[in-house]
């Protein structure tokens, strides 16, 4: 079973998101912050795929793809944004930090499938 | 004027009690005015009631002359005093006046800036209201699809219900079908037992007999092979008498005839024998195959009959069972279908519920407002207490710094649609699809997809 990490400081999302991937038989692991998120990362959690959040206290979602990029093994991790900003440039600073998609909020459970089967294929 | 006076004429920068301090003053010096006049009428009177007498003047004017002098002088002297104790000929309340003049001045200048503080933050209410109101949209609309979902939800359930139902009926009226055939099934299947049984019987007996007509045709068997043994003995006797009788020449010619005889009855026992052996032989054959036909055509138009009632019966049952499995198929097929769309309305529910964070964070713009008005309310209430001091920053409110804040392009264009700036339909066209959140293709405005892949 592929797993996805969720980081998200709105436990809504969080459940939300969850909720989806469990239906389509993916593993989900949550994280309220980047700094949870990273500390997971680094005791050894090895995702296929990460769900991040854009706007988030402390580290903001474009230094949590910086850091992870700078990781051993998530080099080449999709990494898809979940957010409510949809500026182009908040996009480019994403795209240019290493993010592999950008997603508005409020994504339809479909919706969100397809791009998943876009970045790993095989779900 | 010492700087002590000074602080206590002018009071502190702000002092609410300044008007309270100037009329205690002007009150303090118009009793010490009138203290002085009296003190001097008294003690010149006499003395200035004599000079004015010699004066041109009627008797009538004397006393009001004489006061009025007196008054003049008094304060005359009270203005040099002042004048020269304080530089104020009032005592410092003029100057307290002045400064009072002045302060006025400065409440005036602070009440414009206030004035124009009040005027910049006028559209952030409308702005505030915008995010409101579209805040409160957006929730109803959430909601109203949450609703839906459950009200989907309960359909399918109702809807599966109903099939149980009609699935439960079906059963049951199967069930009542195989109570009403399974007493003629245990008549069919007696019915087989009994003609199995008969059968049986008929076979043992019929065995018995074939059995016994063997056992004779054995026995026969027996007496042929002595028959045939008595006729090789007479034949041989017959040829050893032949012998004999050439051996007795004309004698035995006689005897030889008789021998002869013998020898050829012995050869006609022995072709009779194997005859009669072979009839019994073809007898048993005949036997036995008779017995099979018997057999077969005993059993067989009563075995039709029963046989064609259990196939019946069997076949009866089998389109029960057959009806039960599909019944069952589909069955679970429904099953299976309210399953897969049970799980596709629970996923959009719970994509519904993302709504939360879009709410959250459109509130929390609303709190950021807000807690910038209430920074500016205190500016305010300190630039009217010390208004000759510079206002504080937060007096002001910076749209464009509050703008800044903005995470939704929905917060962006109510936004701009409580400054009156872009058009409203396109507004209204936008809200519309970022609450439907379609994934949307970049439109020609710039807008970027709502899903985009780098």
């Amino acid at each position: 079973m592929k797993k996805v990490m969720i980081v998200d400081d709105s436990p809504t999302i969080l459940m939300s998101v969850s909720g989806v991937l469990e239906r389509h038989n993916l593993e989900p692991a949550t994280a309220k912050d980047a700094e949870e998120a990273v500390s997971l990362l680094e005791a050894g959690l090895k995702p296929d795929l990460i769900i991040s959040d854009l706007n988030m206290p402390g580290m903001n979602g474009i230094e949590f793809v910086k850091k992870v990029r700078g990781m051993t093994g998530l080099r080449f991790t999709p990494v898809l944004m979940l957010t409510t900003e949809s500026q182009q440039a908040k996009r480019d600073e994403a795209r240019q930090a290493g993010a592999t998609g950008w997603l508005v909020k409020p994504v339809q459970g479909e919706q969100l499938m397809q791009v998943i089967r876009k970045v790993l294929p095989g779900v | 004027m010492t700087q002590a006076d000074k602080e206590q004429s002018q009071g502190k920068p702000g002092d609410r009690r300044l008007g309270s301090r100037l009329a205690h003053r002007l009150l303090r010096q118009f009793f010490l005015f009138m203290g002085a006049v009296w003190l001097a009428l008294f003690a010149t009177y006499d003395w200035l009631m004599s000079l004015l007498v010699q004066l041109p003047l009627p008797p009538s004017i004397l006393v009001p002359t004489f006061v009025v002098l007196i008054l003049l002088v008094v304060l005359g002297v009270q203005s040099l005093w002042s004048m020269l104790r304080q530089g104020d000929v009032i005592s410092g309340a003029s100057s307290m006046l002045s400064y009072f003049s002045e302060q006025l001045k400065s409440y005036v200048a602070a009440i414009q800036v206030v004035e124009t503080a009040l005027d910049e933050r006028q559209p952030l209410y409308g702005i505030l209201t915008g995010h409101l109101q579209r805040t409160n949209m957006q929730t109803e609309e959430a909601v109203t699809a949450l609703i839906s979902k459950l009200d989907e939800m309960h359909g399918e359930v109702k809807k599966f219900a109903g099939t149980m139902g009609e699935h439960t009926a079906s059963t049951d009226q199967l069930a009542e079908e195989s109570n009403r055939k399974a007493e003629a099934n245990r008549q069919a299947v007696d019915n087989v037992s009994s003609l199995i049984e008969k059968q049986n019987r008929q076979m043992m007996e019929n065995r018995e007999k074939v059995l016994a007509v063997m056992e004779r045709a054995t026995a026969l068997e027996g007496s042929l092979a002595l028959i045939q043994t008595v006729s090789g003995q007479t034949n041989l006797l017959a040829l050893n008498a032949s012998i004999e009788a050439a051996r007795a020449g004309e004698h035995g010619r006689g005897f030889a005839v008789v021998a002869d005889e013998v020898r050829k009855l012995s050869q006609q026992s022995e072709e009779a024998a194997s005859r009669i052996s072979g009839e019994i032989g073809l007898m048993v054959e005949t036997i036995k195959s008779q017995f099979k036909a018997e057999l077969d055509d005993a059993g067989s138009e009563e075995e039709k009959v029963v046989l064609d009632r259990v196939a019946e019966q069997l076949s009866h049952l089998g389109q029960g069972y057959m009806s039960l499995i599909d019944q069952h198929h589909e069955l679970v097929g429904e099953m299976k279908g309210l399953s897969l769309r049970f799980n596709e309305q629970v996923v959009d529910a719970l994509s519904e519920v993302q709504f939360q964070d879009i709410v959250r964070q459109q509130l929390e713009q609303v709190i950021d407002g807000l807690e910038r008005l209430a920074r500016s309310d205190r500016a305010v209430v300190d630039l009217l207490d010390n208004p000759e001091q510079e206002p504080e920053a937060s007096l002001h409110i910076h749209l464009a710094e509050y703008q800044q804040g903005y995470v939704m392009q929905s917060q962006r264009q109510v936004h701009n649609a409580a400054l009156g700036q872009g058009t409203e339909k396109k507004n209204k066209k936008d809200q519309t699809s970022d609450a439907g959140q379609q994934e949307r293709p970049a439109t020609s405005a710039g807008t970027p997809p709502s899903i985009e892949l780098f």
